[in-house]
């Protein structure tokens, strides 16, 4: 597997060397962060609590521009979750962008592009979409070629999986007005199930075993309005064993700054079992960058009910700067 | 169970209350509440359909620059707007030869359902070609999207007032839809000029 990811890295390393020589003129950098405090409150099957500080994250983005326009974009995402001892990457990568973005090559550590989760990252919301207990991944260290062609536009990535071997994920999708359809395939060796996208592999070895994955998904978002609704039937099979489910979510705008929301998501493994959970949510937006979240969850896993009450107090910000330009600038930008 | 639950209650409002208030202590002009522009490619396609590619350009807003821009509108810039602005230099093969065929920009306003992002397209003459609605939550969206609405700013400029009920009429069922895109539209042509003269205008 490190095959692919050194040849994306020689080609996108190969790539940013071209742009060089063609007279680099411009670039921004982008700084953005954010702390996502949340406190939970489990009533079934026991009452516990977890209080303070959940996480905080810190991005910086770099956009490189030739002559022609921007070319190459290098991200980097920290999350510190309860306290620095327990710090990660979110997503690391470098992008050279082709001309007007019919095409990319990305390589690094990024979001695999399989269904809603290719363009919907619920990370920082109380209502979570079901990537990871579906897919048992959600970040991977790979090489990825994205684009567009009229209304369509289509992602192909092979990366790293938990035992290097290769996770071919393909997404083709369509673009409406207000509308989106996609249709996603994955094939990996990847973890039973799993509970959070970060699943280091010591801790993944005592609590879920590696197993073959086949997955095919149809995503779907619609706005009817104030309505948002999101969808996304999957099947494929664990091992050989036949699974499927689906992730269903509704959003309704009340005023500019309610919104109120709810989720479901089920999963049928014959291999592995059967959960399922749903919810309502409630957010409100106290400031620009700044929200209040309220949720409450019922889950069912493998036969094990819990309930939870969640609050959140979400706020991020974001600034960017003009680096200087090299080379002869052109336009209207004085 | 029930003395439990109450203390537990009281440490989460007491973490959350410290939080928020931390929160509130955050510059106000360091808060994100931007339009991003989600889908560039298709939007400029749209808006200049010869296009080969864009260029992101970022301009820092002065006191003065921002001073600069108030006048212009006639109110005051929201926090957000007093940090910096973003413009796209659209590149393609003109008629003339040039390469740069327009610029495109975009701005977030609120509606009854939360925030209209606006894009706009303007020609090497600074005239509108287009305004584009990225993305709302708005009722009548296909009256607000429709050209009779969004027609009514083509080929206008800096020199038109981009205000409803002198030069653009509104959608009669969404008021607050129309008046916010018509004043997003407005402040990002005063931005452009402004920021591209340096004030000097």
């Amino acid at each position: 597997m490190h095959v692919w990811l050194i040849v994306g890295l020689a080609g996108l390393l190969s790539l940013v060397a071209s742009t060089r020589a063609s007279a680099q003129q411009s670039a921004t950098l982008t700084l953005s962060g954010g702390l996502d405090l949340r406190a939970g409150l489990q009533v079934e099957p026991t009452v516990e609590t977890e209080t303070g500080l959940s996480s905080a994250f810190l991005n910086v983005r770099t956009v490189f521009a030739d002559a022609q326009g921007d070319r190459l974009i290098l991200v980097a995402q920290g999350d510190v979750e309860e306290g620095i001892d327990n710090s990660h990457l979110y997503q690391a990568y470098g992008q050279y962008k082709g001309p007007l973005g019919r095409w990319n090559l990305r390589a690094g550590r990024y979001l695999v592009p399989f269904g809603l989760l290719a363009y919907y990252d619920t990370e920082r919301l109380l209502l979570a979409a079901h990537e990871v207990e579906a897919l048992g991944i959600k970040l991977d260290e790979g090489v990825e070629l994205f684009g567009y062609f009229g209304a369509f536009d289509y992602a192909v990535s092979v990366s790293r999986g938990y035992d290097d071997r290769p996770t071919p994920i393909a997404r083709v999708g369509w673009q409406g007005q207000d509308v989106r359809l996609g249709l996603s395939y994955l094939y990996g060796r990847l973890p039973s199930y799993a509970d959070d996208e970060v699943v280091p592999l010591k801790d993944l070895l005592s609590g879920a075993r590696l197993i073959n994955k086949n997955r095919v998904a149809i995503d779907y978002e619609q706005l009817f309005g104030p309505l948002t609704v999101r969808a996304e039937p999957i099947a494929g099979t664990d091992d050989g064993r036949f699974v499927a489910g689906a992730y269903l979510e509704a959003g309704y705008a009340l005023s500019p700054r309610w919104e109120l929301a709810a989720n479901a998501a089920v999963l049928d493994s014959d291999l592995v079992g059967t959960r399922w959970r749903a919810g309502p949510a409630l957010s409100f937006r106290v400031l620009p960058g700044v929200f209040v979240r309220g949720a409450y969850e019922h889950r069912n896993d493998f036969g094990e009910a819990t309930d939870l009450f969640l609050v959140q107090v979400y706020g991020e910000y974001s600034r960017t700067w003009a680096l200087p330009s090299r080379g002869k600038s052109h336009g209207a930008a004085p | 169970m029930a003395c439990i639950l109450r203390n537990q209650a009281t440490e989460i409002a007491a973490s959350l209350l410290v939080a928020v208030l931390g929160l509130l202590l955050v510059p106000l002009a360091a808060r994100a509440d931007v339009c991003v522009w989600r889908d560039p490619e298709r939007t400029m396609t749209e808006l200049f359909p010869t296009a080969t590619d864009y260029r992101t350009v970022t301009k820092r807003i002065t006191p003065d620059l921002a001073r600069a821009i108030e006048e212009r509108i006639g109110i005051a810039l929201d926090d957000p707007e007093r940090a910096e602005f973003n413009y796209y230099e659209i590149t393609g093969r003109a008629e003339d030869g040039s390469q740069r065929i327009g610029t495109v920009l975009a701005l977030a306003g609120a509606g009854d359902y939360g925030a209209i992002e606006v894009v706009i397209g303007l020609d090497p003459g600074d005239r509108i070609v287009g305004v584009h609605i990225q993305r709302m939550r708005e009722r009548n969206a296909d009256k607000i999207r429709s050209d009779s609405f969004l027609g009514q700013f083509r080929g206008k400029s800096k020199e038109d007032p981009l205000q409803i009920g002198r030069d653009v009429e509104p959608v009669a069922e969404a008021p607050t839809a129309s008046q916010t895109i018509a004043l997003a539209v407005r402040k990002m042509v005063v931005f452009y000029d402004v920021l591209r003269s340096g004030g000097n205008t």
